[in-house]
């Protein structure tokens, strides 16, 4: 088997209007002077619309920080280049609600219930027209947790947690989801349950996902397109597409062909 | 490979019936607190008498019931006002804590500026300001109102500092992403976190209160529990410094727990309740 589409990051044609997200010559430095950390240097990425893109690359070689960039969440002065969603610069991006986040962590306010928590983006956006809210009940209906809409963060699992942050993050209706390892602190059969449930949610919406990961099962087995990165400072060194058939299901991890991927990716990874 | 069928148990688990204990010991267990503080009354009653202590070292528990039976109403209305100045004084506390307290969190220029002030006006002894307080607002209501909210308002403001700054990053960042206004970020994450630390100060503010408008009825009042106690240790009547005493522990221990049920209600998400 010959090894496919491994290239070097090369920045796509410029008429990239088609893109929902743009970074152009992308460099990221943490500080100044002589406690600056460059944590990004050189990325030049397009992201399409509905895509299901997944970054991997070795701690600490600053796949938090890109996704951080792209939402606008770090201090001013920190991001060198240029980064637009949907044309418009991360700051009216943000204003116009067109992207939403996903941590690691589910980040709950402990005193709302799981509906509540869902509810929060809608009690304070500004950005989104009434056609574009999306009801909580359904959302939590979506994540399979109608039945807990009335529990505090408190009384649910680790994994019905990381679903609320999940159903919170789609009420606004994002073209883009942001998410920075959502699956990391899960066990392994929640984590599978989340995979499908998660393919699923997206293809019940027209949203694009860019997904950080460490696992590289997980990367090949939701992705489109997998970027590698370098250690510190990150730069994406290989771009792997990944064109299984969809709906997946957990049948693909079988498959010879999807070991073969991963192996792939691993020496993508290695080569970093 | 093979799998090994694990060895089935077919015993059933035993449910543990839902067992009453005998009224009498529940009548017990629900009283024993007020039997200890009976049975303890009844004891210093009894030494009293046996050991004849004389009534200005020490009253018996009836001698101090007898002071309040003879005069009630200068009593029961010197708690009144003291009561009336303790919670004006927590009031106030409240109010201009949790309004410093959030200026404080979020905004570090006002907390440089205004901060090392307060902590000289925070460790001078109230005992040191008190008699200034008579001499700016003279002998009535106000000195001790003054008093009752300066000791009760720090710890106040120490915690609210602490609830509003310490809320979860992430998720100001999760309303900051959604475009939430400040405002937005102080009423839906900022003060519900801070609510648990607010209530934890009440358990330190209320009864601080309290002593602090007894202390400034003692230096200069002319009502209330803290006057009555000077006039009546002046007059070496220990039954009514006894029973003064013990009108100001009730009204402490009142308003503590008026704060740990208002905590029970408001705060139940949080684990320090379950305490
Ligand atoms: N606020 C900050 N100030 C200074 N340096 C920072 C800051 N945030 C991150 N860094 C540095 O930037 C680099 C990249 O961090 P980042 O969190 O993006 O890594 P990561 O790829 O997400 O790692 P992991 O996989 O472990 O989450 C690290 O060396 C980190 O020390
Ligand atoms: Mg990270």
């Amino acid at each position: 088997m010959p090894r496919t589409q491994i290239a070097p990051a090369a920045p796509p044609g410029d008429a990239a209007t088609a893109d929902l997200v743009r970074l152009r010559d992308v460099c990221i430095v943490h500080g100044r002077g002589d406690r600056a950390t460059v944590a990004v240097e050189g990325v030049d990425l397009a992201i399409g619309r509905r895509e299901f893109l997944c970054v991997i690359g070795p701690s600490g070689c600053g796949k938090s920080t890109m996704l951080k960039a792209i939402a606008g969440l770090l201090p001013a002065g920190t991001v060198q280049g240029s980064i637009t969603i949907e044309g418009r610069s991360p700051e009216d991006a943000r204003r116009a609600n067109s992207f939403a986040y996903v941590f690691q962590e589910p980040v709950l306010a402990p005193w709302r219930t799981a509906l509540e928590n869902v509810r929060l983006p809608l009690e304070v956006a500004r950005g989104r027209s009434p056609e574009q809210r999306r009801s909580p009940e359904e959302l939590l209906e979506l994540v399979g947790l109608a039945g807990a809409a009335d529990k505090l963060p408190g009384q649910l699992s680790g994994g019905m947690r990381q679903r609320v942050s999940i159903a919170r993050a789609l009420t606004l209706h994002p073209s883009v989801l942001l998410m920075d390892e959502p699956f990391g602190a899960l066990d392994e059969i929640t984590r599978d349950h989340m995979h499908t449930e998660l393919l699923s949610i997206w293809a019940a919406t027209d949203a694009s996902v860019v997904m950080v990961t460490h696992s590289l099962t997980e990367a090949v087995f939701m992705a489109d397109r997998v970027l590698v990165m370098s250690p510190r400072p990150g730069r994406i060194t290989a771009e792997l597409a990944v064109e299984f058939e969809r709906p997946r299901t957990h049948q693909l991890k079988s498959d010879l062909a999807f070991h073969q991927k991963v192996d792939e990716l691993r020496a993508a990874l290695e080569d970093a | 490979m093979t799998t090994v069928l694990p060895r089935r148990s077919t015993v059933r688990a035993v449910i543990p019936p839902d067992v009453l204990p005998p009224w009498p010991l529940r009548a017990l267990r629900a009283t024993r607190v007020w039997l200890v503080l009976v049975a303890s009354v009844g004891v210093w009653e009894l030494a009293v008498a046996v050991l004849d202590v004389p009534n200005y070292l020490v009253p018996a528990p009836s001698a101090v019931v007898r002071e309040l039976l003879v005069k009630p109403e200068l009593y029961l209305g010197a708690l009144g006002s003291t009561a009336l100045a303790a919670v004006l004084g927590f009031a106030a506390a409240v109010v201009v804590g949790v309004v410093l307290g959030v200026l404080f969190a979020r905004s570090p220029l006002v907390e440089e500026l205004v901060y090392p002030f307060l902590n000289i006006v925070r460790v001078t002894p109230t005992v040191a300001i008190a008699p200034l307080l008579t001499i700016w607002f003279g002998r009535g209501l106000v000195p001790v109102v003054v008093a009752a909210f300066l000791i009760a308002f720090f710890p106040v403001l120490v915690q609210v500092v602490l609830g509003v700054a310490s809320a979860d990053r992430q998720l100001v960042d999760v309303l900051r992403i959604a475009n939430a206004s400040e405002l937005s970020v102080l009423r839906k994450v900022q003060i519900p976190n801070a609510m648990p630390y607010l209530f934890s100060s009440f358990r330190v503010a209320a009864p601080g209160a309290v002593v602090g408008a007894l202390l400034g009825e003692f230096l200069g009042a002319s009502t209330g529990l803290g006057y009555l106690i000077t006039v009546a240790s002046g007059q070496l009547n220990t039954s009514a410094v006894f029973l003064l005493a013990g009108l100001s522990c009730v009204l402490g221990i009142a308003l503590f727990q008026v704060c740990v049920l208002l905590e029970r209600r408001l705060v139940r998400w949080h684990p320090s309740v379950r305490l």
